[in-house]
């Protein structure tokens, strides 16, 4: 597989995968979180269609980072990636559509020129996957909306949305792990605990993982 | 070892970070760690021990005998009503009353203690979040601040490395008292390339509306046309200088979120960090662009000064 892999800063170093699937991206990923770069200290972090290799300190020769980056291009070229093999997760998730958490069910069922309950029923009979954790602990990007349920962001964020808070904009559908600003629009609230260090795997959904909803109550 | 009595302000448990970025987890710690690992050294405990980090007045009262020393540059307090400065080793004696300033420089001070702030790691570090702290229900959480009346436990009690009647320089005041302080960063590849006039960076004033997730920078040099368009999710870091739709550029800090999709100007290096945390608001700097090579010299300055710290305290 050919790579784009650049350094971004004294500490990042990016490998730029646009050209291939995100589920393609999660296997390259976990083979490099398993393979060891001459002892780098450092984290792998995946993204959209990118894995990044975070430094944990500044490096102090440039030399270090070209080394490190032509390592990283030729094991990725060299390496062959068998998609997951496993079977990955599946996760049904209970909705309670609209209120607090909820707030913009009926604007984007309007702007979507559908009903709520239609909505809520082609939200249910989605299968979405996890692309990436990101953002905060435990927060899941979903990929799977199809093209005609994709909104933009909203037009300013905000300060609160409360935890629990199923929420969607651009490509992506996510839950809130912990109260936080935001800017996607919200439909709905999930009682699951999305991070808890009382499991081995803290995060509920991790990358792979297949997601569905299921109606608790519409509020 | 410290009692908190009094708190105009916020306290928390900072050391150098979380690592678990790939599950979400913000890195915290610190918004100056360069500082916590010299004062650190200072005292003779190990360069990532956690400390107290205060932003306001924080009084404490002390229950049990040992050693603490004020960074960053800038930083004050009062012990038992006697002026303390930065770099200034105290012993501490029970009964004793120490009184935390708002720093001169920067938001926040930081109190390293003798033997290290005794708490339990979670994903590396012992720090407690304020994005966190309140919002996670988890039974080992990295829960924050500090409220009255916590107890702060060390690990040991060590004698001071420097001598008690000394005061150790730490680095950032002569920067800080120039007129225009420059912080130097490396361009990112969302960089407007096409515009000569901001080639080699931009003059910017720190926005009062900032956090330890970012601080806001209002442009005031002429105003570079930055591209705003959100890009695909990419993973962030603290120094990282993002631009939102309002061009109004953001450097991220210590408790910055963990992926974003805003252009990227920039990459403040590790080696500069230390003088954003030294930043208040109204206060102007120049953003002057270098390449990855001079990035990389400047870590190797930070850790030879690391080096010759270790080496003056005897840690080495």
């Amino acid at each position: 597989m050919q790579a784009n892999v650049r350094i971004l800063s004294d500490k990042l170093v990016e490998i730029d995968l646009s050209e291939t699937t995100q589920s393609n991206c999660i296997a390259i990923f976990e083979s490099l979180r398993k393979h060891e770069f001459y002892d780098v200290a450092g984290e792998w972090i995946l993204a959209d269609r990118n894995i990044s290799l975070l430094l944990k300190n500044g490096a102090s020769e440039y030399a270090e980072l070209e080394f490190l980056t032509a390592q990283i291009r030729k094991w990725i070229e060299s390496a062959s990636f068998a998609c997951h093999q496993g079977v990955f997760p599946k996760r049904t998730l209970s909705i309670s559509w609209g209120g607090e958490c909820g707030q913009d069910l009926d604007a984007v069922a309007r702007r979507l020129k559908l009903s709520v309950p239609s909505l809520i029923e082609t939200l249910e009979g989605l299968e979405l996957n996890v692309a990436f954790n990101g953002f905060l602990p435990g927060f899941a990007y979903l990929t799977g909306l199809p093209d005609e349920l994709k909104l933009p962001r909203r037009e300013s964020p905000r300060a609160r949305v409360p935890a629990g808070a199923l929420a969607m904009a651009g490509d992506y559908l996510a839950i809130y792990p912990v109260e936080s600003p935001g800017g996607w629009h919200l439909l709905g609230h999930c009682d699951d605990e999305l991070f808890s260090l009382e499991r081995e795997m803290p995060c509920l959904l991790s990358p792979g993982s297949v997601v569905t909803f299921r109606t608790k109550q519409t509020c | 070892m410290l009692i908190v009595t009094k708190l105009h302000g916020v306290a928390l448990i900072s050391d150098q970070g979380f690592g678990a970025r790939q599950v979400g987890m913000p890195t915290c710690g610190a918004m100056d760690k360069l500082t916590l690992r010299l004062l650190n050294v200072m005292l003779g405990n190990v360069s990532e021990a956690a400390a107290v980090e205060m932003m306001g007045s924080v009084s404490f009262k002390v229950d049990r005998p040992g050693v603490a020393v004020l960074g960053p540059t800038g930083a004050q307090a009062k012990l038992n009503g006697v002026t303390v400065h930065s770099g200034q080793v105290m012993a501490l004696r029970v009964g004793d009353e120490l009184k935390v300033l708002p720093s001169q420089c920067g938001l926040w001070s930081l109190l390293a203690l003798g033997g290290g702030v005794d708490r339990k790691r979670l994903f590396g570090s012992c720090s407690q979040s304020l994005v966190l702290g309140a919002n996670l229900s988890m039974t080992e959480s990295p829960d924050g601040p500090l409220r009255l009346g916590d107890r702060i436990g060390v690990k040991a009690d060590l004698k001071p490395k420097v001598s008690l009647k000394g005061r150790v320089s730490l680095p950032g005041m002569e920067w800080f008292a120039e007129a225009l302080p420059k912080v130097f960063f490396v361009k990112g590849p969302e960089w407007p390339i096409d515009q000569d006039p901001f080639e080699r960076g931009f003059t910017a004033c720190m926005n009062p509306l900032s956090n330890r997730m970012g601080y806001r920078l209002d442009i005031v040099s002429i105003r570079p046309i930055f591209k705003a368009e959100p890009l695909r999710s990419y993973p962030t870091q603290p120094g990282l200088i993002q631009c939102p739709p309002d061009g109004k550029p953001i450097v991220l800090m210590a408790d910055c979120q963990t992926t974003g999709g805003y252009p990227r100007l920039g990459f403040v290096p590790e080696a500069e960090l230390w003088k954003i945390a030294l930043l208040k608001p109204g206060h102007n700097v120049r953003f002057e662009a270098i390449d990855l090579s001079m990035a990389c010299k400047l870590n190797k300055n930070m850790k030879l000064l690391e080096q010759q710290y270790c080496q003056l305290h005897g840690v080495c």
